[in-house]
């Protein structure tokens, strides 16, 4: 995958803008953390970038290709942000099994790429023939990344994938990320409030408050504390 | 108590009933009044309809006679279609509220259902005409004798209804009781008729222990209730959590063995298969092969073109039912298939010729049946079923686009308003009608009104079918043009 571009990119609810961003650049290969308060226009830019919601103005692009409207970025991208995302009448196995075939993945494929995952998705979603909607909400969490990462995807947005998980787990899918995002070289976005997980792993933070980019941190250049100095200083 | 009763009828208030448009529920309320005016207009008419009957005895001894029929009829009903409102307690359960209270709240808005009252729409006006002559206290008595078999089944319904799922299955007793009444009415039906009939008269009469003993009934099986109740709150807890997958079975791995379709037909497959909404409408498929032969058995084949809206029930079968909600079903997943490389054209195409086959499926039984004792009405439904297939099939796809409303297709079906909306009502009254236009066209044909239907509604069909290629990719053109507003929607719920 090659460059991802925002070029002014607004979004407006009635008179309320969530998001404006000017202009933004993700290089290939990073591993970009968006933190932020509740309402910072975390999870809007996410769908921005996914196509699910439409900009107000601006654009988001791939590969210089505008995203909206388009669907060449949909094979090379892997996505989790909420249930919407999980099909709920299906076993993990299946749903697992059905997402690799869309992305053109054999049986074969799919089983030796869940071996990866076998320690993080555990036996309560491995040795468990539930459906998705019966498992509890951390489960259904680690079925929409381990959906979201199998399918080898060059770009991979996760919104808030820590939420829910055991501290076990939290750590598992750290480390995975970190483990794919160094081997693969897989571009990775992700939102999150846990600033230890995303200080730890993430070569880039973005730090958006009220739909408006206050921080764009590099390490090690950047000192990731500045993150938490900031909510601190929000917080008081 | 008041605090939970205030907030049922907050829940009532803010139900997706009063979100919907007010067009919509204008309509919804004409369809009420007139369902209650059919109703109504049956209980005062039914003392002449059995005087005409019965002619040898008063209307209010004849239709006592007939008391245990009707409630055994309500006992059923409610077995199948009667909730208790045991959802509206959940939140409730981790705050420092006593079970107690909790139990006696479940019992006392229970009473509340409209299926305790319904009946009361024929009866107070039958009443008024049939008991009402005999003393004002005659009257009153019998609706209170009423209300009180009425109470008995509801008490009994809760009692089976409010006990632990697992526990449902020990009430198997209850079939053995229905068999052995059953058997009785049939060994003895005059003195079960005479017996319902004495019941009726005790209660006009004003007869104390005709009111004592279903009073004793009711208090007793409402104190069970309340006991089992603050037990079965344990099992509700964790009610959720223990539905295990059926599996994958034979018919899953026969979709996904087509090549091309397979993967869509299979998911399409578990979709209806697996959630209890849409399963309901696949449930359907046997009881319409059986029925309409049977409907046209009783009735004849003479005036069939006055059967012309059951013809496209049977011939679109499941497909017309299931796709008046297209896409909506899809609603809960909608993200993912948004954002997952999915030939949008091909999953359309996958949907139609699905929906296509399962409707030729059940068509077939349905003519062989009809092959036997109404031979007339296959050549018209052969017809319909192209015309369903073709042109109906294409507006039910292209008006579910525009249907928005998220609607999750595992819940309960009857009486959830979740997924209706105005849009919807529209299609099928629109699909309802369409049927006119092909009867109009064919009155110009020069040949007798069978033949022509059959000409026009397979002219229709076969257009829509050779052609359905295009029609379905301006559908998903459509689909991807509307996804976002969609979207929106979707997440508004």
């Amino acid at each position: 995958m090659d460059r991802i571009r925002i070029e002014q990119l607004k979004k407006q609810y009635g008179e309320q803008f969530a998001l404006d961003i000017p202009s933004l650049d993700i290089a290939p290969g990073s591993l970009t953390g968006i933190v932020g308060n509740n309402g910072a226009g975390k999870t809007t830019l996410l769908r921005l970038f996914l196509d699910l919601i439409e900009a107000t103005e601006g654009e988001v692009l791939i590969d210089d290709k505008a995203v909206a409207g388009s669907e060449h970025w949909k094979h090379r991208t892997g996505s989790f942000l909420d249930e919407g995302f999980l099909i709920d009448f299906l076993t993990p196995e299946e749903f697992f099994h059905f997402t690799g075939k869309v992305y053109g993945m054999d049986k074969k494929a799919v089983d030796e790429q869940l071996k990866g995952f076998d320690r993080f998705l555990g036996e309560e979603i491995n040795g468990n023939n539930k459906y998705i909607r019966n498992l509890s909400t951390g489960n259904k969490q680690k079925v929409g990344i381990v959906a979201a990462m199998l399918v080898h995807p060059e770009l991979l947005i996760l919104d808030e994938p820590f939420n829910f998980l055991d501290p076990s787990s939290q750590i598992i899918i750290r480390k995975l990320l970190k483990a794919d995002n160094e081997a693969r070289g897989t571009t990775m976005l992700i939102s999150s409030h846990n600033l230890n997980h995303l200080t730890e792993i993430c070569s880039r933070v973005i730090l958006l408050e009220r739909g408006k980019v206050v921080k764009d941190l590099h390490p090690p250049q950047d000192d990731l504390a500045e993150v938490e100095r900031y909510f601190s200083l929000q917080a008081e | 108590m008041n605090m939970l009763m205030r907030h049922t009828w907050l829940g009532f208030r803010r139900s997706h009933y009063y979100e919907h448009s007010m067009g919509l529920k204008l309509l919804m309320l004409i369809v009420g009044f007139f369902i209650a005016g059919y109703l109504l207009l049956f209980g005062l008419f039914l003392p002449l309809i059995l005087d005409n009957v019965f002619p040898d005895q008063p209307p209010h001894e004849s239709f006592f006679s007939l008391l245990w029929l009707i409630y055994a009829g309500d006992l059923m009903l409610r077995i199948f279609m009667q909730k208790p409102p045991k959802q509206l307690v959940q939140a409730y359960m981790g705050l420092p509220v006593r079970r107690k209270m909790l139990a006696r709240f479940i019992l006392v808005r229970s009473w509340f259902s409209l299926y305790n009252y319904y009946l009361f729409l024929i009866l107070a006006p039958f009443y008024l005409r049939a008991v009402l002559p005999i003393s004002a206290a005659a009257f009153w008595y019998a609706i209170l004798g009423s209300f009180l078999l009425a109470g008995i089944n509801h008490s009994l319904v809760m009692w089976i209804k409010t006990r632990p799922a697992g526990q449902v299955r020990g009430l198997l007793f209850l079939v053995p009781a229905a068999v052995l009444a059953a058997t009785l009415g049939a060994l003895y039906p005059k003195q079960l008729l005479d017996a319902s009939m004495q019941l009726g008269l005790a209660f006009i009469s004003g007869n104390a222990p005709a009111f004592i003993l279903p009073l004793a009934i009711i208090f007793l099986i409402q104190w069970m209730t309340s006991k089992g109740l603050q037990r079965a709150f344990y099992a509700w807890q964790g009610e959720e959590t223990t539905g295990m997958a059926t599996g994958s079975g034979k018919l899953d791995r026969f979709f996904a063995s087509f090549p091309g379709y397979g993967q869509y037909w299979e998911l399409e497959w578990r979709m209806l298969w697996r959630n209890r909404r849409a399963s309901g409408l696949l449930k359907q498929i046997p009881l319409t092969i059986i029925g309409i032969p049977l409907f046209f058995y009783f009735m004849g084949d003479e005036d069939i073109t006055t059967y012309t809206y059951l013809f496209v029930l049977i011939a679109g079968g499941h497909g017309f039912n299931y796709l008046q909600y297209a896409y909506s079903w899809e609603s809960r997943f909608f993200d993912w298939i948004a954002t997952r490389p999915i030939d949008m054209h091909k999953f359309i195409r996958a949907k139609y010729y699905f929906h296509a086959g399962l409707g030729f499926l059940q068509l077939i039984p349905v003519l062989v049946l009809l092959s036997w004792h109404s031979p007339k009405v296959i050549w018209l439904m052969a017809g319909m079923f192209f015309y369903v297939t073709g042109p109906l099939f294409a507006f039910l796809m292209h008006a579910g686009v525009k249907n928005s409303t998220r609607m999750d297709p595992n819940k309960r079906a009857s009486f959830n308003m979740e997924g209706t909306s105005g849009t919807l009502f529209l299609t099928i009254l629109v699909s309802m009608l369409s049927v006119i236009g092909v009867m109009v066209i064919s009155f110009f044909l020069p040949f007798p009104s069978e033949q022509s239907v059959f000409i026009v509604a397979t002219a229709s069909g076969l257009l829509f079918i050779v052609f359905h290629k295009r029609w379905t990719r301006g559908i998903a053109k459509k689909f991807l043009n509307q996804k976002h507003q969609l979207l929106n929607k979707y997440r508004e719920r």
